[in-house]
């Protein structure tokens, strides 16, 4: 069964390689059956035979060959000059001249893979600082602060007034301060230890 | 004699030149450069440009001819520099303007035998071929002037082997196209030109 696309395929590679070549028996065969394939082989064959004649064609003079020449050696002659020149350069500017070769599928792994790391060092330093800052956060409270504060007072005592009626005398007087307290005393707390301090004497009656 | 073809055997010459010896790199280049110089002209379309290609092919093989290990041809290794600079070139100076065909003088092309016919179809073909893209340029000559493989040209050029083929066959289209080989007036015309051949 011919196959006009099957036989087109065929003649095109076969002049692709050479214009001037024949096709086989089996391709000679489908050409004299079908028309179109063959008409396309002619087309085709003097298509490809000019252009290759005029590829080939194409001869510069002998003249232009030998200054052609001339200037490739002299660029060479230059260039192997010039490639001395940086052998005698400091290891240090080799150094930040030299370059490797990675392929791209590596470079973009390390790409993506430096990005990452640098994306999850940032976060936990972040973290790390709301940590703190939960810690620093001051608290309030009241730190108990020793007052002192001395009182004098002083006490007339008669003598004459029996022992029973001193504890009744002390007891009216202690109501009589609680009731009456001293503006000079308000918001004083006293401690848990009070230093009391009697003096005696000092009454012009006292014998 | 023997020994002078030994000489100037490719090996012996690759090896001397591999020790910083320019005259030998020289004898390589002139076996080779005019097969480099027809590629770069028909891929530039502009003879300046086509010898600093080449010369710049040149200078590029003879850096990194330490490089090279034999596993290939040397032709083969030194297409390949061939092609990485052409690709370059294309980056480079995408924008720069081609010379128009009609101002290249064939006649300093071609031999001093050839007719005006043969200048005029010159410039046909020139003109075809500038109609390409570059990169269909490259890979239609690959393909047909340097008779390598669809995977040699997705190798060398960095795309699949059934690109390259598109692309081979494109430009073979746009070239019958400018031809017209499709109709028949055409159909003579071009078996004309061909018979002066």
């Amino acid at each position: 069964m011919h196959n006009c696309k099957a036989t087109i395929d065929r003649v095109t590679e076969l002049l692709l390689d050479r214009p001037e070549a024949r096709p086989d028996d089996l391709l000679s065969k489908e050409l004299v059956r079908c028309a179109e394939c063959r008409n396309e082989f002619d087309a085709l064959k003097e298509t490809l035979r000019i252009t290759n004649g005029v590829i080939e064609k194409i001869e510069p003079s002998q003249s232009y060959w030998n200054a052609y020449h001339a200037r490739l050696k002299q660029q060479l002659e230059s260039t192997t000059i010039h490639n001395l020149e940086p052998r005698e350069r400091s290891w240090l500017a080799r150094f930040f001249r030299s370059s490797i070769r990675v392929p791209v599928p590596v470079g973009l792994a390390l790409l993506v893979l430096f990005t990452v790391a640098f994306l999850f060092a940032t976060r936990e330093s972040q973290r790390e600082v709301e940590v703190s800052r939960t810690i620093s956060v001051p608290v309030l409270f009241e730190v108990p602060v020793p007052q002192e504060k001395i009182v004098t007072r002083v006490v007339y005592r008669d003598r004459l007034v029996k022992r029973r009626d001193i504890s009744t005398a002390n007891s009216v007087m202690a109501k009589t301060q609680n009731e009456v307290r001293p503006t000079a005393l308000v918001g004083f707390k006293p401690l848990d230890e009070v230093k009391l301090t009697v003096i005696k004497g000092g009454s012009p009656n006292e014998k | 004699m023997p020994d002078n073809e030994n000489a100037n055997s490719e090996t012996d010459l690759i090896k001397r030149a591999q020790a910083q010896d320019t005259d030998a790199f020289c004898m390589l280049a002139e076996r080779h450069a005019r097969r480099i110089y027809l590629l770069a002209f028909h891929y530039c379309q502009n003879a300046q440009d086509a010898e600093d290609l080449s010369q710049e092919v040149w200078l590029k093989a003879y850096q990194a001819l330490a490089s090279f290990r034999s596993d290939s041809s040397f032709y083969t290794w030194l297409r390949r520099i061939t092609i990485n600079s052409f690709l370059n070139h294309q980056r480079t100076k995408s924008d720069r303007a081609q010379e128009p065909i009609d101002e290249l003088e064939s006649n300093s092309y071609l031999g001093p035998d050839e007719t005006v016919y043969s200048n005029v179809l010159f410039r046909t073909v020139m003109e075809a071929l500038a109609d390409l893209t570059s990169s269909q340029r490259l890979m239609f000559l690959l393909r047909h002037y340097e008779g390598m493989s669809y995977e040699e040209i997705g190798n060398a050029m960095g795309c699949s082997p059934g690109t390259a083929k598109k692309s081979v066959w494109r430009a073979l289209g746009k070239l019958r196209a400018k031809f017209e080989v499709g109709d028949e007036a055409a159909k003579e015309k071009i078996t004309r030109l061909a018979a002066e051949y």
